[in-house]
């Protein structure tokens, strides 16, 4: 069985199925439409492979059982215990997926160090699509169900809430209190559903096929090749990064939350203007919002959270960056990302002022919080410490800047959407939106329409964010 | 963020997005004509000066190929030598199924006597004949090469689309008068102790399609009257890779293609390091010596009988 790509939402072939699911889902009773969203859910996984729906499966149903266990008892005991089938479930499905080979190399490195050197097997194992977004969200309900903090459920309305198309591939890392009470009752559908729908799907799509697809192309060709680029190749395809990451993720989660809306269904907002944060606090507020929180909530609060203060508060803080570096992949490269964002929390922590509200000081912390999180994206970028390595030795490399001609077409757009994300912050675009004129509505619509058709790279990429 | 507390009818919605949409089909119309006003002005570039100069080109000797192409085939000289207008249409990336296009192109406004294909693999993502898209619904060939995909028949519904990637170069390039000559020559030498070698270009994606694009390359000249040759260009040890020059000597063979290989091991007068730019391209200097070569091929292919045409296919038939 030939393994596809992913049906991702900026393909024609993800367009068909979506009017197709927006036929169905209009024409049937709400039964029906639960249904059909879990039916087509499925699909729309097993799309990839359909092999891989399995582990959807384990892992949501694990969760439902280990749940209701939970729920219909009070012994402690057996409720730690089916916490840990969960986790071990949900964790161990990770770890065999994502992590075995990183840390059997690992301690073969390791072992190197003294000289040894063990041929050590290793499984090869293909990473199934949002693998991490699916356990982490299935298995957050099973500690609220131990915390008491949410109901239990049928295996039905948490197995829809695990699949739910939208957000299973790349988040948003949903909640159950959040999205599984809407799927639980009867949904209307408004216009004005539709209407900011249609405004997020544009925006995310303009974001991943205009921006974030065209600067791919520029930033392989240097971290591909750095021994041959100048530094200040090296640092502009830097800072293309972090402009192609931010626009294919939040392209996604803005299409995700669009998505979702034509059904008359609310999901939480992934992103907001990140690079607009005046320091690395209020960056984590605004990048990828629904893992912050679930970390938050899920490890840094059960540590102690900030509650402790001195070594205890510090060492929660790394630990939750630490993992947060790991939950992106297997390697140290994001493990130091993670540490170097833990530390410049650290520094935050200990410097403890408020960041400047307006004028230049505030720009100001906007540029240098910014440089600090491009600094961390490069080791988030390169494939090995030793990669990341020698793109910050040739980083004080001269010599010409790597001319790419298609670059020019990121130009205008790139321009647009940083010109969109200042004016809009704090809003997300059809709240903005809503509160101007018609026509600037239209106006952007009818751009943004115009450059997805001139400037769309051709070869559709697919997501970075799938592949953690 | 919750959307509750409505603030848009139903009625202002539908109003606002069909008004939307017919700006946008009225927009793709009106844009796409002047589009195509703009595209016929362009002589000049890589991307759209290079197709538009061989079609008004009139050549009757018609170098087909991708970088190799471009870069190796002087064809002032080759006119200059063999009293026929020769014209290098090689474009960078570009491979057998864009070169299917661009001789349509070409024989619409004159047929060619020879075509000579320079191999080589550059098809992989299959999306190299999306250059071709401005002659999207002109051209039958070129709509059949484009229209194969029905992904690609719903974009290329929008005129707009159709110059996807091409604006920024369309723009640059506006009112120039179209270029006489195809070839570019290159600059800089591989140092003269620098040793052939290395791995053959990469020939991953390859797969029945390929031969059968290729087949249909040389239907495509023989039913224009055109005789076809195949050349592999000398390379530095950046060869193309072995599946792909398997089905070169395949087609070749089966089809009665003339296949000439132009390398240096065949070629004494070109096994020097000095005559190349590049593992893969001739410098000015190496292109002027093979280009001598290949007038005398030329002059050879011309002088052999004619090639029975092959029929056209019935309207209907696969193509």
């Amino acid at each position: 069985m030939a393994r596809g790509p992913p049906m991702i939402f900026s393909s024609l072939d993800f367009v068909v199925f979506l009017l197709a699911v927006l036929f169905l889902y209009r024409l049937l009773p709400f039964r029906g439409q639960n249904v059909m969203l879990l039916a087509a859910s499925l699909l729309f996984y097993g799309w990839w492979d359909w092999r891989y729906l399995g582990l959807l499966l384990l892992s949501a149903l694990t969760d439902a059982t280990a749940s209701a266990r939970i729920g219909s008892t009070e012994d402690a005991g057996r409720r730690r215990a089916w916490l840990l089938v969960s986790l071990s479930v949900n964790l161990g499905v990770l770890g065999l997926f994502k992590y075995l080979d990183f840390f059997v190399r690992s301690a073969g490195d390791l072992l190197g160090l003294f000289g040894l050197h063990p041929s050590l097997p290793l499984l090869h194992l293909v990473l199934p699509v949002g693998l991490s977004f699916f356990t982490f969200q299935s298995m957050a309900y099973t500690i609220d169900v131990y915390r008491r903090r949410t109901e239990v459920v049928s295996t039905f309305d948490h197995l829809r809430f695990v699949a739910f198309f939208p957000v299973l591939l790349a988040g948003p890392i949903e909640r159950h209190e959040h999205l599984l009470e809407q799927l639980r009752r009867p949904r209307r559908v408004t216009a004005e559903h539709v209407y900011r729908g249609v405004i997020l799907i544009l925006w995310g799509l303009f974001k991943k096929v205009v921006i974030a697809d065209n600067l791919a192309p520029y930033v392989d060709a240097v971290y591909g090749n750095v021994a041959t680029h100048s530094g200040v190749s090296v640092a502009l395809a830097t800072y293309l990064f972090a402009f192609q990451i931010y626009c294919d993720f939040s392209g996604y989660s803005d299409m995700a939350v669009g998505i979702a809306r034509l059904m008359g269904i609310e999901v939480v907002f992934n992103f907001q203007a990140p690079y607009l944060a005046r320091d690395i606090q209020e960056f984590w507020r605004r990048w990828h919002v629904s893992l912050s929180t679930w970390l938050r909530d899920y490890i840094f609060m059960p540590l102690g959270g900030a509650f402790q203060e001195g070594a205890r508060e510090w060492r929660n803080i790394l630990v939750v960056f630490l993992a947060c570096g790991l939950w992106h992949g297997a390697s140290w490269t994001y493990v130091v990302w993670g540490g170097l964002h833990g530390v410049y929390m650290l520094i935050w922590r200990l410097r403890g002022k408020r960041p400047p509200r307006r004028g230049l000081k505030r720009w100001i912390a906007i540029l240098v919080t910014f440089h600090e999180v491009l600094f961390a994206w490069i080791f988030f970028r390169a494939g090995t410490l030793a990669h990341a390595g020698e793109v910050l030795r040739a980083l004080g490399r001269p010599g010409p800047l790597f001319h790419d001609p298609l670059l020019a077409n990121v130009a205008l757009p790139l321009l647009l959407m940083v010109g969109v994300e200042i004016a809009k912050d704090p809003l997300q675009l059809d709240e903005w939106l809503l509160r101007r004129r018609a026509w600037v509505t239209l106006a952007l619509g009818l751009l943004v329409v115009a450059l997805i058709v001139l400037f769309a790279a051709q070869s559709g990429l697919s997501f970075i964010y799938f592949k953690y | 963020m919750t959307t509750e507390g409505t603030t848009l009818s139903a009625r202002t919605v539908a109003a606002r997005l069909t008004g939307f949409a017919l700006l946008l089909v009225l927009l793709d119309a009106g844009a796409g004509r002047l589009l195509d006003a703009v595209h016929a002005t362009v002589g000049k570039g890589q991307l759209v000066g290079e197709v538009n100069s061989a079609i008004r080109s009139r050549a009757d000797v018609l170098v087909l190929g991708a970088s190799t192409a471009l870069h190796h085939y002087d064809d002032r000289a080759l006119t200059d030598r063999l009293g026929l207008r020769v014209f290098a249409g090689g474009v960078n990336g570009r491979g057998v199924i864009f070169s299917r296009g661009l001789l349509a192109l070409v024989a619409a406004v004159h047929p060619p006597r020879l075509v000579v294909f320079d191999v080589s693999y550059s098809d992989r993502d299959r999306t190299s004949a999306q250059l071709l898209s401005p002659f999207y619904g002109h051209d039958p060939t070129v709509t059949g090469i484009l229209a194969r995909d029905w992904r690609n028949r719903v974009k290329l519904a929008s005129h707009v689309y159709r110059y996807n990637g091409l604006l920024l170069p369309m723009l640059s390039n506006r009112g120039t008068p179209p270029m006489t000559w195809g070839y570019e020559p290159l600059d800089g030498a591989l140092p003269a102790d620098a040793a052939p070698g290395g791995a053959p270009r990469p020939d991953d994606g390859l797969g029945p399609w390929f031969e059968r694009e290729l087949r249909q390359l040389v239907n495509d000249a023989r039913r224009l009257g055109a005789r076809i040759v195949f050349v592999e260009s000398p390379t530095w040890g950046g060869r193309i890779g072995p599946r792909a020059m398997a089905a070169y000597e395949r087609v070749a063979r089966e089809m009665d293609v003339p296949f000439h290989h132009l390398t240096p091991e065949r070629c004494p007068e070109l096994a020097h390091a000095t005559l190349y730019r590049d593992r893969v391209h001739l410098n000015h200097l190496g292109a002027t010596i093979f280009t001598r070569r290949v007038a005398d091929l030329v002059e050879q292919e011309l002088a052999r009988p004619a090639p029975t045409p092959v029929a056209r296919p019935a309207p209907g038939a696969p193509r």
